[in-house]
């Protein structure tokens, strides 16, 4: 009986593939008169098919659903037979799913076969990505999946094809865009696409449920009982379908664990639910706020924590303070769409406190259209909220090219990193307004290490052929040390206390730098990473005794330990494997947490005891 | 003998209008079963429920004694059905019709089904939307009968069909149900048809059955009386049961259900100069009890 209802599906729907075989030639013909060069016209096509035909199909096919049995009059017929309801509609569903999907494997098959005719496979590569890239293809299977799940299960309300297609357009587009803006109020920055996807599929699921329901139970001789029956199934199945959703958005979806750094013995991190401290005393994780801003560097100074939320009433950035614990959180300011705010339309991408935690600093960005750039200007405000100052920077940087790099407690000046190539460092003088180049010529930006004193700077920068120099600024007096020279150094950590620094040069050498003594000590040669960018982690532990050291060994993965002297006194075997290169750690005097980034998990072992607990997944 | 279909406290409505209200019926395994009804009376509503297609506001139908359910399918495997207008996948051959329907019924006679082909004399070839309303008629049947049902439903399958096609239908009808033994509710306005082939006579009037009798004995309690006087007639009749009164001068005509002997006395009492009885035919009976 399956067979035959599916056949006969086929046959009845057949006459449908008209409409896709007209666009598909009609695309064909555009794709071959169109030189290889022209990238652009076949993307656009390329998405014109994927991302509106096909989904306009889908439309049309699922609104054709119970078309035949309004145009015949078979309603009758087809409940007088003895087969269940869900039968017929599960049937006629699933056989119009497969002639979808034909049709989509048709045209994909297609666009592969054009491309590959056309000349010089590097065009037609382009091509394969698009699709084969499978991006636009799965969200072309998704929109199609949605539009033909939706038209297909309110094609038995009615008998007008074209009132089916546009309510479904209406309530399709109405849902896709209420759930996309209620998931971002869920997820507000970081918009976890998995999340979303889920919601969609929920979404079309509670069409079919409400169809599958109303069709077994409702009266086909009433139409408008039959609608209004529809309509409490679905409006149920919505409520659960959001439930579930806002579920999968806050708890299933990815968390993951980024900005790790340490301050008097702590370390702090974020994940897309807040920021988070680890207490190694009481070997606790808490989350001291909810809802940060992923991806900027925090600062925490003296027993303050300085960090971005994006507010979501104002659909904004707010720059906020609190204490290490958490308690006493205060907003500072609030920068995006608040109209009568200096800071209007801006953009904040830095911000910094000061030593003593009694002022913060940060920078603001906006579009300036009679200059036709973008104006910084930089900002500093007392910790509770009042004496807001600004001073327009007049060196032409977007803010995004700028940071913060230090706030010493002598001086009233700020240090700010120029991103922008070449790379340079900064001087500002907070009361004069006047700024003054400290470095320049720095080799990547990521490789600014300043330690917990905030009296110096840790940079490299570009020698004259090729090679690295790994520098140290004293930011009181601003001289500048260079300390070693290589071709490559690919990691430094300042000591807890300031007085070292180790660091990796030509990728495997494992060297340590007295600033007292002026003095360098190669510790050993770790094993080189491959490939090049999967380097070694360290970190100053006990007292800036012993330097731990992240290395693979024939595939599994070990923390050396390297004691008094720096002489290797043992290696730890890490209890997880990490595809992507060694992980990181971050030494806590006698702890050590190691950071399995694949799995979003924060581990800690007791270098004394040798255990190893799993802390945060 | 026992029951094949009982239905017990039956209603509808559609919105305000009720069609059906606390209706019952019941049909005996292997009898004929005519329903009359004027149009609109609720007849289609009816079946339909039997059928499954739409379902009741309140009230119980059981098939051999097991109550079904609105979504119950089970029963309709020995239910045949012939609606008044036999809509069919209009794009479909004959044959894929009847391929798709005998996936439906587990009794389905491939070799019976072929018979009345040939004997109606339908292409299996044709496309269904060629089929004249005859033929579409005739293909009804073949799917109804092939499946060997035990209760055959027809709902008015013969309105609109030329004399000679229906004529030839009813036969047919009449040859299966010697044949099989299968009980039949033949549903329909056109009352004349009737005549020959029910045993049970249900008139559905108001949303109920008026009358749910044996047909011969309707026919044989059913008097239709011409009385003549020398005088005037009457004013009054004392007798129970005049379904319909004409008077023409000092003539008077009166239906009479159920007859009697006490009625016939009553009536001879008046002495009427001329007096005649004769039978009423069914359409007769129907527009007596319907009017």
């Amino acid at each position: 009986m399956f067979g035959k209802l599916f056949l006969k599906e086929w046959k009845e729907k057949i006459s449908l593939f008209i409409f896709p075989f007209i666009g598909m030639l009609i695309f064909v013909v555009v794709f071959l008169s169109y030189p290889s060069q022209k990238f652009e016209v076949m993307e656009y096509l390329t998405g014109v098919m994927l991302l509106i035909f096909l989904p306009l199909t889908a439309l049309l096919l699922g609104a054709s659903g119970f078309q035949s049995e309004f145009k015949d009059g078979a309603w009758a017929y087809l409940f007088s037979r003895p087969i269940k309801k869900w039968k017929i509609w599960t049937i006629k569903y699933f056989s119009q799913i497969t002639i979808l999907l034909s049709i989509l494997m048709i045209l994909r098959l297609i666009i592969f076969i054009l491309a590959g005719l056309k000349e010089g496979m590097k065009t037609s590569n382009f091509y394969i990505d698009t699709i084969g890239n499978t991006y636009m293809f799965y969200i072309c299977l998704l929109l199609s999946f949605c539009a033909f799940t939706i038209s297909f299960s309110i094609s038995f309300l009615y008998e007008k094809q074209f009132i089916i297609l546009l309510v479904s357009i209406l309530i399709g587009s109405g849902l896709a865009f209420v759930s996309y803006k209620y998931f971002v109020f869920l997820e507000p920055f970081y918009l976890y696409e998995p999340g979303l996807v889920g919601f969609y599929i929920f979404i079309a699921l509670s069409f079919v449920a409400a169809s599958i329901l109303t069709f077994i139970k409702s009266d086909f001789s009433q139409m408008g009982k039959r609608i209004w029956l529809f309509s409490k199934f679905l409006l149920f199945f919505l409520v659960i379908s959001f439930s579930l959703g806002t579920i999968l958005a806050l708890n299933i979806g990815h968390e993951y664990i980024s900005s790790l750094h340490k301050y008097e013995g702590n370390v702090y991190f974020d994940t897309d639910k807040g920021i988070f401290r680890y207490v190694p005393e009481v070997d606790k994780v808490e989350r001291i706020a909810k809802s940060v801003s992923i991806g900027q560097p925090r600062s925490i100074r003296a027993g303050k924590v300085a960090f971005i939320k994006y507010g979501r009433r104002f659909e904004n950035e707010e720059l906020w303070i609190m204490n290490t614990d958490g308690s006493q959180k205060n907003c500072l300011v609030r920068i995006g769409n608040v109209k009568d705010s200096p800071f209007y339309d801006s953009w904040l991408d830095t911000y910094i406190l000061s030593q003593d935690a009694k002022k913060i600093a940060f920078i603001t960005s906006k579009y300036d259209k009679q200059i036709n750039d973008w104006r910084s200007t930089l900002w500093w405000i007392n910790s509770d909220g009042t004496g807001l100052k600004g001073k327009i920077l007049d060196f032409p940087y977007n803010a995004f090219k700028l940071q913060l790099i230090a706030w010493p407690e002598f001086g009233n000046s700020l240090f700010i990193l120029l991103r922008n190539y070449p790379q340079k460092i900064l001087k500002f003088n907070l009361e004069s307004g006047t700024h003054q180049l400290v470095a320049e010529n720095l080799a990547l930006p990521l490789k600014i290490q300043i330690p917990p004193t905030q009296n110096l700077i840790a940079f490299l920068q570009r020698g004259k052929v090729r090679q690295e120099i790994l520098s140290v600024l004293d930011l009181r007096t601003l001289e500048k040390k260079e300390v070693y020279e290589a071709d490559s150094i690919d990691r430094f950590v300042w000591s807890n206390n300031g007085d070292k620094m180790a660091f990796l040069a030509g990728g495997n050498e494992l060297i340590v730098y007295n600033l007292l003594e002026d003095s360098i000590k190669k510790i050993e040669e770790l094993n080189y990473a491959e490939p090049r960018w999967y380097v070694h982690d360290f970190e100053f532990v006990l007292n800036d005794k012993k330097i731990v050291v992240s290395d693979e060994i024939n595939g599994e993965f070990y923390l050396k330990i390297f004691g008094e002297g720096f002489s290797e006194e043992k290696q730890l075997k890490i209890p997880f494997h990490h595809k992507d290169g060694k992980p990181y750690i971050w030494g806590l005097n006698n702890i050590v947490l190691v950071q399995n980034s694949e799995k979003d998990e924060l581990w800690r072992v007791n270098l004394d005891t040798e255990e190893w607990r799993k802390i945060y997944h | 003998m026992s029951e094949i279909l009982r239905i017990n406290n039956l209603s509808k409505s559609f919105g305000r209008k009720k069609v059906l209200e606390n209706f019952n019926m019941a049909l005996e395994k292997g009898k004929v079963y005519g329903l009359l009804g004027k149009n609109g009376e609720g007849k289609t509503t009816l079946i339909q429920m039997i059928m499954g297609i739409i379902p009741s506001d309140k009230g119980e139908i059981f098939y051999k004694d097991e109550k079904i359910k609105f979504n119950d399918t089970s029963y309709k495997k020995e239910v045949g059905y012939i609606p008044e207008d036999s809509f069919f996948f209009s794009w479909m051959k004959i044959k894929e019709l009847l391929d798709l329907n005998s996936s439906f019924y587990p009794k389905w006679n491939s070799k019976k089904a072929d018979e009345y082909l040939e004997r109606f004399s339908l292409d299996k070839k044709m496309r269904i939307r060629h089929l004249s309303r005859g033929m579409k008629l005739k293909l009804g049947l073949i799917v109804a009968l092939a499946s060997e049902p035990e209760l055959l439903v027809l709902d008015d399958p013969t309105s609109g069909i030329d004399v000679p096609t229906r004529q030839d239908f009813l036969k047919d009808i009449i040859r299966e149900l010697c044949e099989a033994g299968t009980t039949i509710l033949f549903s329909t306005h056109l009352v004349h048809e009737l005549e020959r082939i029910i045993e049970h006579l249900s008139i559905l009037h108001g949303g109920y059955l008026i009358i749910d009798e044996d047909y011969q004995m309707v026919r044989n309690l059913a008097k239709k009386v011409r009385m003549t006087f020398e005088n005037s007639t009457p004013k009054k009749f004392d007798v129970e049961g005049i379904l319909r009164e004409k008077k023409e001068g000092n003539r008077i005509e009166l239906v009479i259900y159920p007859w009697d002997e006490g009625k016939k006395k009553k009536l001879e009492e008046l002495s009427p100069a001329h007096w005649e009885m004769e039978p009423l035919t069914l359409e007769e009976l129907f527009v007596c009890f319907v009017s």
